[in-house]
């Protein structure tokens, strides 16, 4: 329809705004032609960004003959973690989450009799019923991910020990 | 990013997507912003075309990084038209390809379902891209005749 408004991708966020999104979530490291393909800029325009994102920390690049790739850098993603952690959440409410999950972990490996994420992946040849098995693949996925804001969230509290009182957004 | 390590940028960044929406009041992590297993927007009953009751449908997004192909699933729920649809990428329905979309309206007993294809290869393009869907054409085509 005509009256639709303009809702698009390149009229809902600005070319830098594209690049960055597109950059933060590539699952392997990608070219710079494809993230600007995906972003629907030009090739410069992408460059200059990316180059910003890697000077900042936000993006590392890695260059082989004449390519270069870019993803989200490890460590600098870290850290905007953990200090988003640290600064919007109290010790307490770390440790209650904290106690969440490992209830949840708890009844997984409980409900499936398994010790591991891996584990109950490996058992998924060895149902027939295929809701059950869409749970198990379901409850693995989300594992892998509980233990990964797990050790985050583990991580936040050392930093408490380490820098106790010092919370910016002291909503406590 | 380490193969098996997660990418916190992710969720941070899909949240910004859906915060941009028009339709879309609020966003929050699930089940809270340590855990942040998925991610829900609020949407306003009345700035969806056509609009619909008093209660607030909701948009939820799961998703994981597994390449070649993601996992994720986008559900858009209306409680008051008993709209239900969601576009999914998972081991379901491997017969209709990687992805499918599906849908069930308050008329119907089972959901249907759908093939789909997306032009978008990254999340928060993809994001965008089904939001557009969402509100320009799924919305007003399922719902649009209550």
């Amino acid at each position: 329809m005509s009256d639709e408004p303009d809702r698009s991708w390149t009229n809902g966020l600005s070319a830098a705004d594209r690049v960055e999104a597109v950059a933060l979530t590539v699952g392997k490291p990608r070219t710079a032609n494809w993230i600007a393909e995906e972003a629907e800029v030009a090739h410069e325009t992408a460059t200059k960004y990316l180059t910003r994102l890697v000077d900042d920390g936000t993006l590392r690049s890695d260059t082989r003959g004449q390519q270069t790739t870019y993803e989200p850098d490890p460590v600098g993603q870290y850290l905007a973690e953990m200090r988003e952690l640290y600064e919007e959440h109290s010790p307490d409410e770390l440790a209650a989450s904290l106690e969440d999950i490992n209830e949840q972990i708890r009844t997984w490996k409980t409900k499936y009799d398994v010790e591991t994420a891996n584990q109950l992946r490996a058992s998924l040849g060895r149902t027939d019923d295929v809701t059950d098995e869409r749970n198990r693949r379901q409850a693995a996925r989300e594992w892998d991910h509980l233990e990964t804001r797990r050790r985050l969230v583990e991580d936040a509290l050392r930093l408490y020990d380490r820098f106790p009182g010092e919370r910016r957004s002291a909503s406590a | 990013m380490n193969r098996g390590a997660e990418n916190p940028a992710l969720y941070r960044t899909l949240k910004d997507v859906l915060e941009r929406q028009a339709e879309v009041t609020s966003v929050r992590f699930e089940p809270d912003a340590i855990q942040k297993r998925y991610l829900a927007a609020a949407i306003d009953s009345q700035r969806v075309v056509p609009p619909t009751g008093s209660e607030s449908p909701q948009l939820e997004v799961h998703w994981k990084l597994t390449p070649p192909h993601d996992e994720f699933r986008i559900d858009y729920a209306d409680p008051n038209a008993e709209f239900h649809c969601g576009w999914h990428q998972d081991d379901d329905h491997d017969d209709l390809g990687a992805a499918h979309f599906q849908y069930q309206t308050a008329s119907m007993e089972t959901p249907a379902y759908e093939a789909v294809v997306f032009e978008a290869a990254s999340p928060p393009k993809l994001l965008w891209e089904c939001c557009e869907d969402l509100f320009n054409n799924v919305i007003p085509d399922y719902t649009g005749e209550l």
